[in-house]
């Protein structure tokens, strides 16, 4: 096996096991088949697009060609192939478990598909984006693709539980002090993270309030933002006031942030 | 990991072809969004048709089509059917459907007592409820 064919398949090995491990979830969750069919097709549309767009930053700016002269073409190259993986792993598993009838009902396999492929084509990027460094530091250390990474990140975790009807029921049984909480409980995980990669040699106090603004308080907005994006693509917020509307985000919340810390951890 | 790995110039052949075909699949996967986006309109339009009936342990089941040539899909299809005698309804039994996405049919097995096949009845299948989604 030659060095190109040796790298092609690494990559797609290693696209094909990040797809997995970040959509499994949502692979098994009953929610989504449900909601690929019934989903308002111009947000299921945009959801798949913006899925594209997520991909090709990732790949322009986190990807495995970091550092390398500046390509597009191999940046759409990468992105087709982040997407092509996390296309074939949700058909693949998806068929597998016979939630999908490739033959008999293609449009709704195409439906079930394009919901299932934002977290694999994102666990997908991730993946790749490791395959081009070593363990000693992110690919990009800049403040917007920090930002970027952050989306990233809260995207990944949210589409996990965003389509679940548990996110309605919790929000439904919370009550306003509940929502304080919550709150407040995800700006400390927040901040733990943050604190955790910046300052892993060792940190002042001063320090601990200089994070807090640009990537503690702005990367919850973004979850938030994530969220709230999520919940209503999915109709969670069709004919819901704004109060429900508001703690459904902030439960969604939870793992978006969760998943914006960590995945500064993780590239 | 190997230097190699690194300093890749570009894409290979072998990454541009796989390139390619995502990009193929990624289009035709748009198309049909866009079809859909486009021509689904409208609430659900539920049509209901017999297929076959079989002897079971159970009793006589009726199995039913139910399609969907409407716009939206329907959740919590309610299925019904009855078994009249000369305007009398000697047997009913009913049935639920998760749900059926537009352009799309589910098929279910209503169960009688009564043969519907025997002279001088009427087997009738109706939809009694959904949910638009």
């Amino acid at each position: 096996m030659n060095a190109d064919t040796s790298r092609l398949v690494k990559g797609l090995g290693r696209a094909f096991g990040g797809a997995l491990l970040f959509a499994l979830p949502l692979f098994m969750t009953m929610e989504i088949w449900r909601l690929a069919a019934g989903m308002d097709r111009w947000r299921l549309l945009l959801l798949y697009l913006l899925t594209i767009v997520l991909a090709f930053t990732m790949e322009r700016h986190l990807g495995l060609r970091q550092g390398e002269p500046d390509s597009p073409l191999a940046s759409v190259v990468d992105t087709a192939i982040a997407l092509t993986a996390g296309i074939a792993a949700a058909a693949v598993v998806l068929s597998i478990f016979a939630v999908l009838e490739p033959v008999a009902a293609w449009g709704e396999a195409v439906a079930v598909v394009a919901l299932a492929a934002l977290p694999a084509t994102i666990g997908a990027s991730f993946a790749r984006s490791q395959l081009g460094l070593d363990s000693t530091g992110r690919a990009s250390e800049g403040y917007r693709q920090e930002l970027f990474l952050m989306t990233a990140g809260a995207t990944v975790f949210a589409a996990n539980v965003a389509p679940t009807e548990e996110v309605v029921l919790l929000a439904g049984a919370m009550e306003p002090g509940h929502a304080l909480g919550l709150i407040a409980l995800e700006l400390v995980v927040m901040h733990a993270f943050v604190y955790a990669v910046e300052f892993k040699g060792g940190a002042t106090s001063h320090d601990f309030a200089r994070v807090l603004l640009p990537y503690t308080v702005v990367g919850y907005v973004i979850a938030c933002a994530v969220s709230a994006y999520l919940l209503w693509s999915f109709g969670r917020f069709d004919g819901t006031a704004l109060g429900p509307a508001l703690i459904e985000t902030l439960v969604l919340a939870l793992p978006a942030t969760i998943g914006a810390a960590a995945a500064r951890l993780i590239v | 990991m190997s230097d190699n790995d690194h300093h890749s110039p570009s894409s290979s052949p072998g990454e541009r072809a796989v390139g390619v075909l995502g990009a193929l699949v990624v289009c035709a996967m748009l198309t049909v969004l866009v079809h859909q986006a486009v021509t689904w309109h409208g609430p659900p339009r539920l049509t209901t048709q017999i297929t076959q009936v079989q002897r079971t342990d159970a009793g006589y089941a009726a199995s039913v089509v139910v399609e969907n040539t409407g716009g939206r899909t329907a959740e919590g299809v309610h299925v019904t059917g009855e078994i009249t005698r000369e305007n009398t309804v000697v047997d009913t039994a009913s049935t639920t459907i998760g749900y059926v996405p537009p352009d799309s049919h589910r098929e279910v097995a209503l169960v009688f007592t009564t043969d519907p096949e025997r002279p001088n009845v009427d087997l009738r299948v109706g939809i009694a409820g959904f949910t638009p989604m």
